[in-house]
């Protein structure tokens, strides 16, 4: 191409000259035409894979588990404490096996008649199990982690989603520990069955 | 010829990169519908993904409308103006939601009447249009549901665990309205005395507004409806033999001082179906509003009066309920009537504390 240009430019006249830089600039125009359209269609088909699409199950236990937590830690009234502040008030080790106990089934009565809540336009399969664990930091600055509740048993098989909450914790301490007003972190682990 | 001809080689050079051009845009323009393909194929995903979607956006948003009115208030006839439809009472409050959102939402009682396209359009935002049913039950309650029934299988489910925000009462007992004696004495030869006054009740947007509450129990009646409820009325006043009758002639809603104007109908305002400010009713029978409301034989009077902006123009504006009383008195003596002014704040020993309850939020789609 650079030939024929500099043959044109050495031997003809002024007007062929002007015609074969026209058609220059014509592929150039071409050229960036092309380049340009591709560039915006090829953008214009991108779809961004969201992780949500593959894990659609996952996503809605992790929301049911979310919600779950965040409403038995909302108070019914002003100023009031909510249900997982008063039941993890009682799960502290300082308050004896007794209270403990009582904790854990408290929890497991309001969180399973949470679960199994419908408003019947669906069958509502009562499927959900969950293991609840509350996570503490003991004296010496290591995390502990304390059993607390459970509905049925995960044998590894069924894969569960986590959700987490912490929790205000007034007087809490492990056994033999100083006792202080924290937060701790309450843990489910939620599968279906 | 030959300067000729070349310049011929170069318009079809042309024309070769038109050809390309075209092909190249024909086989681009192909490529979505290879991803359509994929995306049909994980139908179930994409329907799990517009129930999820649907349901964050109910029980997390408080909705948004065109001209920046709560969209529960507008009126019935510009649903139009509703951009996106939302249930939380605010983005403040997610999962918090409020009765008044609830009601207009369901349609109960029946306000906008919207279509299943206008819950698609502003809910669902689907380019692929779906069925639905979005039922909501709330503890003690009756379930609502909008949209079609439940097919067995194949839909896409979200579950949203909520509270519903209860609405702001007041309640005071007739006997603390009537502390005061009033002296009456009969005019010579008449049968009858016919006395009047009025009790009122002062919301203080100031007070209520209070920035130490929480939004969750906060009493808004810009937005929510609040409850004035008086108690033990024929204690009171059926029980003194000279008062023959006890009415409250008409309502008063003074903003500032300054009388509201009760909407009429085929008006923008208030928001509620009936364009009824408030409704009253004595023992639970409904009264018609704007009519006498007899009471001295009321167990229990109970007044509600429904949100609108105009009650509050400044952040410090009061609104007054003014009932104005009339009682026909038979005999001489000293009669206790309703009276007084009665606030409607947080500092008020009448104030029952806000109540959430809870509830749960279903939506299916296919």
């Amino acid at each position: 191409m650079v030939k024929v240009s500099k043959s044109v430019n050495s031997s003809k006249p002024a007007f062929y000259t002007r015609e074969c830089g026209q058609l220059f600039a014509m592929e150039g125009l071409i050229a960036a035409a092309i380049m340009i359209t591709a560039a915006y269609l090829a953008l214009g088909t991108v779809i961004l894979p969201a992780n949500a699409d593959m894990h659609v199950s996952e996503m809605q236990l992790k929301q049911i588990g979310d919600d779950l937590l965040h409403m038995m830690d909302v108070p019914d009234g002003n100023g009031g404490t909510g249900y997982l502040e008063s039941v993890v008030y009682n799960a502290s080790p300082n308050r004896g096996p007794v209270a403990n106990s009582q904790a854990g089934a408290a929890f497991n009565a309001t969180f399973i008649n949470y679960l199994r809540k419908s408003t019947g336009a669906t069958i509502n399969a009562d499927t959900l199990r969950y293991s609840a664990a509350i996570y503490c930091v003991d004296d010496s600055g290591e995390v502990v982690r304390l059993p607390f509740a459970n509905y049925g048993d995960n044998t590894g098989r069924n894969p569960s989603v986590c959700c987490a909450r912490y929790v205000a914790a007034n007087d809490w301490g492990l056994i033999g520990q100083s006792s202080s007003d924290t937060a701790v972190r309450l843990e489910v682990l939620l599968w279906r069955d | 010829m030959m300067k000729n001809d070349s310049g011929l080689l170069s318009l079809d050079f042309i024309v070769g990169f038109t050809v390309f051009l075209a092909a190249f845009i024909v086989v681009i323009g192909m490529l979505p519908g290879v991803y359509v393909n994929i995306q049909s194929s994980s139908a179930d995903s994409g329907r799990d993904m517009t129930a999820y979607r649907t349901g964050v956006i109910l029980a997390e948003d408080s909705g948004i409308s065109s001209d920046g009115i709560p969209w529960e208030q507008q009126p019935p006839m510009r649903p139009e103006n509703i951009v996106r439809l939302g249930l939380a009472v605010s983005k403040e409050t997610p999962n918090i939601l409020s009765p008044e959102k609830i009601e207009r939402f369901y349609n109960v009682p029946a306000y906008f009447n919207l279509t299943a396209d206008e819950y698609r359009a502003k809910l669902l935002f689907g380019e692929r249009p779906r069925n639905f049913n979005i039922s909501f039950k709330e503890d003690g309650k009756e379930t609502l549901y909008i949209g079609d029934r439940v097919p067995d299988a194949g839909y896409g489910f979200s579950k949203c665990y909520v509270k519903v925000k209860d609405a702001g009462r007041l309640v005071v007992p007739a006997g603390d309205l009537t502390r005061d004696g009033v002296t009456i004495e009969l005019p010579e030869g008449a049968d009858e005395y016919i006395y009047r006054n009025t009790t009122s009740f002062i919301l203080s947007h100031a007070n209520l507004s209070d920035r130490s509450v929480p939004p969750a129990y906060r009493i808004d009646p810009k937005t929510e409806r609040a409850v004035i409820v008086i108690g033990g009325i024929n204690t009171v006043l059926g029980v003194q033999d000279g008062i023959s009758s006890a009415v409250i002639e008409s309502v008063g809603l003074f903003a500032d001082g300054d009388e509201v104007a009760m909407p009429q109908n085929g008006g923008n305002e208030p928001y509620n179906m009936s364009n009824k400010p408030y409704i009253c009713t004595v023992d639970g029978m409904p009264v018609e509003t704007g009519s006498e409301i007899h009471v001295k034989d009321a167990g229990v009077l109970e007044f509600v009066l429904y949100p609108n902006a105009i009650y509050f123009p400044n952040s410090d504006s009061k609104l007054e309920i003014r009932f104005n009383m009339r009682y026909t008195c038979l005999t001489d003596g000293e009669y206790r009537f309703i009276q007084g002014e009665t606030d409607y704040d947080y500092d008020s020993p009448y104030l029952i504390p806000l109540h959430l309850t809870d509830g749960v939020l279903e939506v299916c789609i296919w």
